[in-house]
């Protein structure tokens, strides 16, 4: 059996396991899709307050967070442990996993899986209403939907790549739950709504420093408002592909300053 | 003497992580600056009602310093240690399970409130002119409204926790109370402002305890009376809160070990 087989294998257990507590299991379920719904809830009550903001209708800012939604909702799919790595770190967990004959980072995220189903539904129905509403009314053409598929994939890969760089930082810091506040949590709230809204220094940081306006935005001007040019599809692609470079390189280092903090 | 022993234990625990506070610090100042930058947004656009840009720019900054007064850890710590079979020890003890884990959450309260709150109260003053009431009695009354608030969300992340003894799991009780917060507190856009269904939703609440009722307050657009409402709900979650308690007595099953 390959490395993907193993995997697979892991997350199905891992499935199971978590389906043992069956009122909880569907509670969690149950709730993780109210959580993400009231989540929107402040968005959609702002936007039909105030309508259209800077331009955006409020089908495009819709956009925007089906697109981000769903990469994010994606990547905590394969990647909740390293969304929640700290506890690997402080209890010691780390060390049961090290001693796994296989790579480090993939015992790692297939030591735990969690159920996004709830979640999904809910960023994909926001995203399916916005496209074909964009569709409907000329404003996109068809080939927003494989455009649209790209992004996601590269969205969730830059997602990925900045929970693996945050998670690398806790070989160092230790605690990287308030870090990951700051690179998760802060960067996906400003990139619900278009970047132009914020200030420069926002941007610079949402574009280079943590590419979170690669998820969404970048890619937007061109699908949805038709702005700037299809070279922006190529570099959400190149800065998702240095991005998996850069935080797989700072976890390989990061693992050799590992001590252990267990009891 | 007891309450005040656990809350300085959790504060003098929470001094350990200064690098990871340090940065939560930072996080929570640029958490606001983007919704300031939002507001700074829609304002450039458009009137913003009785609070202009200026007044709305306020009271996102405020509302964003006090948050870390009404936050309490996931379920008071409850789930882990439900999880641990602590909880039977917990039970033991000649201390009421509801005061032994709100002095602890105490603790941490007034260590947001020292190192998080109030430096971000200092940057939001400085950076956005967040206006600094003259008035004795709108300090007294915000202070009050807020004590209230951190009350509310202990008794909250209490009976979220003790959920831990029928679910296993309560951390999704946290978040979807973090999320319904987030709206219903009037965190991220006054109330009057809301449609008229989701008004009535929230003032039927004790969300707005959280974040509207202490910044209406030190904005100076509300009054002693708006504290009315949180105080009969302050009650009502203590009676809560005691029922909880002894449901967990009967229910209490020791799990790990």
């Amino acid at each position: 059996m390959n490395w993907l087989g193993i995997s697979v294998m892991l997350y199905k257990i891992n499935v199971r396991a978590g389906m043992q507590y069956r009122l909880n299991f569907i509670l969690s379920t149950l709730l993780a899709a109210l959580v993400t719904v009231s989540e929107f809830l402040g968005l959609v009550v702002l936007l039909s307050v105030f309508g259209a903001i800077q331009g955006w209708s409020v089908w495009e800012i819709g956009y925007l967070y089906g697109v981000l939604m769903t990469a994010k909702f994606l990547y905590r799919a394969f990647g909740s442990a390293i969304n929640n790595f700290e506890p690997y770190l402080v209890n010691g967990t780390l060390d049961q996993l090290l001693l796994r004959p296989m790579p480090l980072l993939l015992a790692v995220l297939t030591s735990r899986t969690r159920m996004v189903g709830g979640e999904l539904l809910q960023s994909l129905t926001v995203l399916g209403a916005c496209v074909a509403r964009l569709l409907v009314h000329g404003d996109a053409s068809w080939w927003i939907v494989p455009e649209t598929l790209l992004i996601i994939c590269t969205g969730t890969v830059i997602m990925f790549a900045v929970g693996l760089a945050t998670a690398a930082c806790g070989f160092w810091i230790t605690r990287t739950e308030d870090l990951s506040v700051l690179t998760d949590n802060a960067t996906t709230t400003a990139c619900q709504l278009p970047l132009s809204l914020f200030p420069e220094w926002l941007r610079t940081l949402l574009l280079a420093v943590i590419p979170f306006g690669f998820i969404n935005y970048v890619p937007a001007m061109f699908i949805v408002r038709g702005e700037w040019g299809v070279w922006t599809l190529a570099a959400t692609a190149a800065v998702a592909a240095a991005a998996l470079l850069i935080a797989l390189g700072v976890w390989k280092i990061g693992v050799t300053k590992y001590q252990s903090t267990g009891t | 003497m007891v309450i005040w022993v656990l809350a300085r234990s959790m504060y003098e625990s929470r001094l350990q992580y200064s690098a990871s506070h340090a940065v939560r610090t930072v996080a929570s100042i640029i958490f606001g600056l983007i919704y300031v930058s939002i507001w700074q947004g829609i304002g450039a656009e458009r009137e913003l009602g009785s609070y202009g840009t200026v007044g709305m720019v306020s009271y996102i900054a405020f509302n964003q310093v006090i948050l870390w007064v009404t936050f309490t850890s996931h379920g008071l710590g409850l789930e882990e240690r439900v999880r641990t079979g602590q909880i039977a020890l917990d039970l033991v003890r000649p201390l009421h399970l509801f005061v032994f884990a709100a002095s602890r959450e105490a603790g941490s309260i007034a260590y947001n409130a020292l190192f998080t709150a109030l430096p971000l109260y200092a940057v939001y003053a400085v950076s956005f002119g967040l206006p600094i009431p003259r008035e004795l009695s709108v300090w007294a009354y915000t202070a009050a409204a807020l004590a209230m608030g951190a009350y509310t969300a202990l008794c909250i992340g209490y009976a979220i926790g003790v959920t831990a003894l029928w679910t296993v799991e309560s951390r999704w009780f946290s978040l979807l109370n973090y999320s319904v917060n987030f709206t219903l507190s009037g965190f991220l856009m006054p109330l009057d402002w809301m449609p008229g269904w989701l008004q009535t939703i929230a003032r039927v609440s004790p969300y707005p305890i959280f974040n509207y009722v202490p910044t209406q307050i030190y904005l100076g657009k509300a009054g002693p009376s708006s504290l009315l409402v949180p105080l009969v709900w302050c009650l009502l979650l203590t009676l809560l809160c005691i029922a909880a308690s002894a449901a967990v007595r009967r229910k209490v099953e020791v799990q790990g070990g």
